[in-house]
């Protein structure tokens, strides 16, 4: 059918039928699809029949954002139970989400809030990841979101603390380069350091995506936004990555001012090459 | 609970001073403290505009996030699938003083509200013609049961035709608000959401159906709001349109 999953786009619905239709020739034998899985949790409906239309000719990734791992709250236990439906489901390659939270006291912001890297955050972020995999029946990755704000109280580097994570709870990581170049500018930081310290083993996806000037502060403070093509600066911390970790399924993830689906597929044509022409590491 | 997660939800409704220990502030701090507000709020009135289309269109762009910055406000909601963001804005417009001269826009939310559910709701078999026919006579006595995905509306003024109009901007000329009733039903018996205009016999059809009394009953419900009319054409014309659920026949006897 498929052959492995190299380069993917995030799904969008008006590119259903494309998606769908979509040949698997040349850079495109490895296009691979994420959703938000909240954005599937209805009861029916034509959004699950397409879905499962491309699931049939596509590997599937299920990027989590409400899962609220970071929170001072539990996991919700209807959440939970909604997306390990749709693992059920769309028996998906990859599920991911974030170290963040969104959720509150009974309100959900559709955000990813940063935390402190704290010891007293590890302990209670490592039990909300142990109750989603176990909850989940999988293994997740956990991606760095983009930080704004400098704040007091880290014991952690977040390198050192997403690591920390992997190794007590066994989930891997989802490094959003996109991210770490937001993050290390926003925060006067290396992007290529962070990226050279993370231990390759626990790798198992990465992100793409374009950000924008803030437009206040401008380049002093640059904003995840994912409404603009991948800047040349990521693409190339991507290809730094590869070179040093080997190849990984790498998402070209777009959410807002969508362009055509054949724009997505040039950016994801470009990843797919620098994919191929990585080797892996001996 | 932590005092970081308390903080920072304050600072998330403007209160900034719990949360200023918890940061290493430079001269950016409220800037990047205002990313996190901003991308919240505008997440909220992004999933409420494309929720409520016709009302967005009615009053434009500008009005309806200025309005929908307001609802999201006091009404953040608590659910991570926004899919089904904005139950109570129908509600809410209508006491939103600034529409108070709009009367007709929460109605044309509660219709967008309507093509929402619809669009998400369980997927189930319609209840077919031929289906019917061979349950025969007995389906008389059976319990009706709508759609899983039908929501029913009789109004005494012409709203079904406004948000229809604006539903497919081919027909936008002339608003036709007349103080004429007109029903509607919205549901998905296939793969889309279909909305049909109600006469008063199929409105009355309908509405003993969603209260689950026998398809005879029904019948006469519609021969009551409408005395000259062929109950069985209009039975028929429901039929066709896939408005009940074929989970009806299970009260059959074999």
């Amino acid at each position: 059918m498929t052959s492995l999953p190299t380069a993917g786009v995030s799904l969008k619905p008006q590119h259903f039928a494309e998606a769908e239709a979509c040949p698997a020739v040349g850079p495109r034998r490895g296009l691979w699809f994420e959703v938000h899985p909240e954005n599937y949790m209805v009861a029916g409906g034509p959004r699950l029949h397409w879905l499962d239309r491309v699931r049939a000719v596509r590997p599937l990734s299920l990027h989590g954002v409400g899962l609220s791992l970071a929170g001072d709250e539990r996991p919700d236990r209807d959440h939970l139970a909604r997306f390990r439906a749709l693992i059920d489901r769309f028996q998906p390659f990859l599920v991911s989400e974030h170290l963040a939270w969104s959720r509150r006291s009974g309100v959900y912001h559709p955000d990813l809030l940063p935390v402190p890297r704290s010891r007293e955050m590890l302990t209670l972020i490592c039990a909300h990841v142990d109750e989603a995999q176990s909850a989940l029946g999988r293994t997740l990755l956990i991606e760095n979101p983009a930080a704004y704000l400098r704040m007091a109280g880290h014991d952690w580097d977040e390198v050192d603390f997403l690591a920390e994570i992997a190794r007590r709870t066994g989930c891997g990581l989802l490094i959003d380069v996109n991210n770490v170049h937001v993050s290390a500018c926003n925060l006067g930081q290396s992007a290529e350091d962070w990226l050279d310290r993370v231990p390759a083993a626990l790798v198992g996806e990465i992100h793409l995506a374009g950000h924008r000037p803030d437009p206040v502060w401008g380049e002093d403070l640059l904003i995840d936004s994912h409404d603009a093509p991948v800047s040349e600066t990521v693409w190339r911390l991507h290809e730094r990555l590869l070179a040093r970790i080997g190849p990984r399924p790498t998402l070209i993830e777009r959410d807002g001012q969508v362009p055509a689906f054949d724009r997505l597929l040039e950016e994801q044509a470009r990843a797919a090459g620098a994919l191929a022409s990585t080797r892996t590491p001996a | 609970m932590t005092a970081f997660h308390h903080a920072f939800s304050q600072a998330l409704e403007g209160h900034f001073d719990d949360l200023w220990p918890h940061l290493d502030p430079d001269d950016r701090t409220l800037g990047a403290i205002a990313v996190y507000r901003n991308t919240a709020i505008k997440a909220r009135i992004d999933a409420l505009e494309a929720n409520f289309p016709t009302v967005s269109r009615l009053v434009g762009d500008d009005w309806f996030r200025a309005a929908a910055r307001e609802f999201v406000e006091d009404n953040p909601g608590d659910d991570p699938a926004l899919a089904g963001f904005g139950e109570g804005f129908p509600a809410w417009l209508a006491a939103f003083e600034p529409a108070l001269g709009l009367p007709y826009l929460s109605p044309m939310a509660r219709l967008d509200r309507a093509w929402t559910e619809a669009h998400v709701a369980p997927d189930a078999d319609p209840l077919t013609p031929a289906r019917a026919a061979a349950a025969g006579l007995a389906l008389t006595a059976a319990p009706a049961r709508l759609h899983p995905s039908a929501r029913l509306f009789w109004f005494d003024w012409t709203a079904p035709s406004l948000w229809l109009a604006h539903r497919e901007p081919e027909g936008f000329e002339d608003l036709p608000w007349r103080p004429d009733a007109e029903g509607l039903l919205i549901h998905r018996p296939g793969a889309e959401v279909i909305a049909r205009r109600l006469s008063r016999a199929e409105w009355a059809f309908l509405d003993a159906a969603r209260d689950g009394r026998p398809f005879g009953a029904a019948a006469l419900s519609a021969r009551a709001a409408q005395p000259a009319v062929d109950a069985s054409a209009v039975f028929a014309g429901l039929l066709a349109a896939g408005a009940f659920d074929s989970i009806c026949l299970r009260s059959l006897k074999p």
